[in-house]
């Protein structure tokens, strides 16, 4: 409701109230399209995202002794580090790291997510039970302190980084394709599908589950920027992705002590700058396309 | 009313239950041989005084023994000792509790105060300038995130411009001073307060339009009544419940503190007593930050419920 205040103030007016015949996934494109923020988000993210793949690996990676802690120069644009490595490039590869891990959280947190609600829906009964207590419990610890604890058993690393957040984060999705499947499954044609001999997954797959996907895809950009965010904060504390594997988090971490953070701020602001522009991106995007695939949104208002 | 507290606790009890399990088992989970803690290292290479020890701690025993017994220790409130320096848990948390609560509340508060009037307004002005800039301020203070706004907050603020002082609750060395303690809290009670004032701005204007425009809100203004009489008491009160929501939903922070802002600022609370925890792994203290931390969810989802029958007599509980 809010977002859709917003989204009529940012969007042009007059291009909504043109009469429209063509198919919804046509409509909430072109409703996309004239999200202004969104429009915005869009070209930061392929901006950041091309940018990262661009970065290279070797000028990350390689020490130069001799250029220790040097400020900003044209041969450095953002300056080295504190063994000399070029703070632009590690700030490219940091990124391709932590959207990395961004994305591959939010696939583990969607599958394990979509499966449990899934099921918790299609079937209800004990099953239901069981699962939505298991999602009481969890949402019981704030995200960040569940993450924390399970980093103090199995210890950082970026892989474990991205399970454990993917693993962590799967509730939200689960209550979002349980809701779909408890008030769909009653339906005539999802009765008709099964009279005719379909099987359950094929019911799931083909009849239910495509419900569900406007709301998975918000859930999914959010939750991009979510995990980026909390790798960051991981990292930044020294307990996500470990050097000299550069991300945008553990180059956060020359900011954790006072004299560092003071006397070479050009090793912390770029990946810092890099984190809000990424997840203020995401936030007008996801913005974005919440207005336009809502069917209540405004067209034709 | 009563029947249902009643009932909102009684529903509340497994879900707690569950709590303990999980953080049980997390912590039977973690690796590392608790009985080297209490013996030094050349006793610990004795396997048979390694014995005696794990015996005497009840560590022999199967899990759900384990379990039971930790857990009504728990319940009479005594969570153990810390593994690193074996201070009592409780004591510890107690304390970081306390300068957890004041940050988050002093946040908090800065949140209503300027959020809620700013929301009110930018809905009686709906598409004005003003409420156009707010919306969009608003929209920055929900996606920014908090400890990298503090992580620049503290840069500009504390090291370029010096206005602020960089770490702590006080100036270490000096007699304790009101003044010397605010000016430590101003920067990271504000930073955490944008995000509240944020929410709770977006939340009140959105749910302050619902009403605005509905019939009773105009009998009010027709029958004469003053304008501002007519917004907070009229429509402000129905406008209440999403506020109750976002106040709800925060409570926890109060008690978990921000993590990691904490771990930015070095103020001594929940969140950097955690962190030093985690990167310790002072399981017992892990151990006790999550109980304390989740119990304290439950109870601010329980105090939610009950205020919003409080503020809307509508809400129906059959």
């Amino acid at each position: 409701m809010s977002q859709q205040n917003l989204s009529q103030t940012l969007v042009l007016p007059r291009e909504e109230r043109r009469a429209t015949s063509d198919s919804p996934t046509a409509r909430a494109l072109r409703r996309f399209r004239h999200h202004r923020l969104a429009m915005i988000g869009l070209v930061i993210i392929v901006v950041l995202v091309i940018a990262a793949l661009l970065g290279s690996e070797e000028a990350a990676l390689s020490p130069d002794l001799r250029a220790r802690n040097l400020p900003p120069s044209l041969e450095h644009p953002f300056g080295t580090d504190r063994t000399g490595r070029d703070v632009f490039a590690r700030t490219l590869v940091g990124g391709r790291v932590s959207l990395s891990v961004g994305l591959v959280a939010v696939l583990c947190s969607l599958v394990v997510g979509t499966v449990l609600g899934a099921i918790a829906g299609y079937y209800q009964g004990l099953v239901d039970n069981v699962i939505m207590r298991l999602v009481d419990i969890v949402m019981c610890f704030p995200l960040i302190v569940l993450l924390l604890s399970v980093v103090a058993i199995l210890g950082p690393g970026i892989y474990k980084i991205m399970i454990i957040i993917g693993l962590l984060t799967w509730p939200t999705p689960c209550r979002i394709v349980r809701g779909q499947f408890l008030s769909l499954r009653q339906k005539e044609y999802v009765e008709a599908a099964r009279c005719i001999g379909m099987t359950d997954l094929q019911v799931a797959w083909r009849h239910i589950l495509p419900n569900a996907m406007a709301p998975l895809l918000v859930y999914a950009s959010l939750g991009v920027a979510t995990a980026v965010l909390l790798e960051a904060g991981l990292s930044y504390l020294g307990l996500g992705v470990q050097p000299p594997t550069p991300s945008w988090g553990n180059m956060l971490n020359t900011a954790r002590s006072i004299s560092t953070m003071e006397q070479t701020p050009w090793q912390w602001i770029p990946p810092g700058i890099c984190t809000v522009l990424f997840v203020l991106a995401v936030n007008f995007v996801g913005d974005g396309i919440r207005d336009a695939i809502d069917p209540r949104a405004v067209e034709g208002k | 009313m009563g029947q249902y507290i009643l009932r909102r606790l009684l529903i509340n009890i497994p879900v707690l239950l569950g709590v303990t399990v999980l953080v049980f088992t997390f912590i039977a989970l973690a690796p590392g041989d608790p009985v080297s803690a209490y013996l030094s290292p050349e006793q610990g290479a004795n396997p048979a005084l390694r014995e005696a020890m794990r015996r005497e701690l009840g560590l022999d025993q199967p899990l759900p023994v384990r379990y039971s017994r930790w857990l009504s220790r728990v319940l009479q409130g005594d969570l153990g000792y810390r593994a690193v320096g074996g201070r009592p848990v409780d004591e510890v948390v107690g304390r970081a509790l306390v300068n957890s609560i004041v940050l988050m509340g002093t946040a908090l508060s800065i949140g209503c105060l300027v959020g809620i009037p700013l929301g009110i307004i930018s809905a009686l002005r709906q598409y004005s300038t003003l409420d156009f800039t707010l919306t969009t301020i608003a929209f920055l203070g929900i996606s920014s995130p908090s400890f990298l706004l503090g992580l620049g907050g503290l840069y500009v603020f504390g090291l370029r411009l010096g206005w602020f002082p960089i770490a702590g609750m006080v100036t270490p060395g000096q007699p304790f001073s009101l003044l010397d303690f605010l000016h430590h809290l101003a920067l990271p009670a504000m930073i955490l307060g944008f995000a509240y004032i944020a929410i709770l701005m977006r939340y009140t204007r959105s749910s302050m339009l619902e009403v605005i425009h509905s019939a009773y809100i105009t009998t009010a203004r027709a029958k004469g009544l003053r304008e501002r009489t007519v917004v907070i008491v009229h429509a402000f009160r129905s406008a209440l419940i999403p506020v109750i929501t976002v106040i709800g939903l925060a409570l926890p922070d109060m008690i978990g503190g921000a993590v990691i802002t904490e771990t930015v600022f070095s103020w001594p609370g929940m969140g950097s007593l955690f962190v030093e925890g985690v990167a310790g792994r002072d399981y017992p203290l892990i151990m006790g930050v999550n109980l304390v931390v989740a119990a304290s969810v439950l109870l601010a989802n329980l105090l939610t419920d009950l205020a919003y029958a409080a503020a809307d007599p509508r809400i129906r509980y059959g």
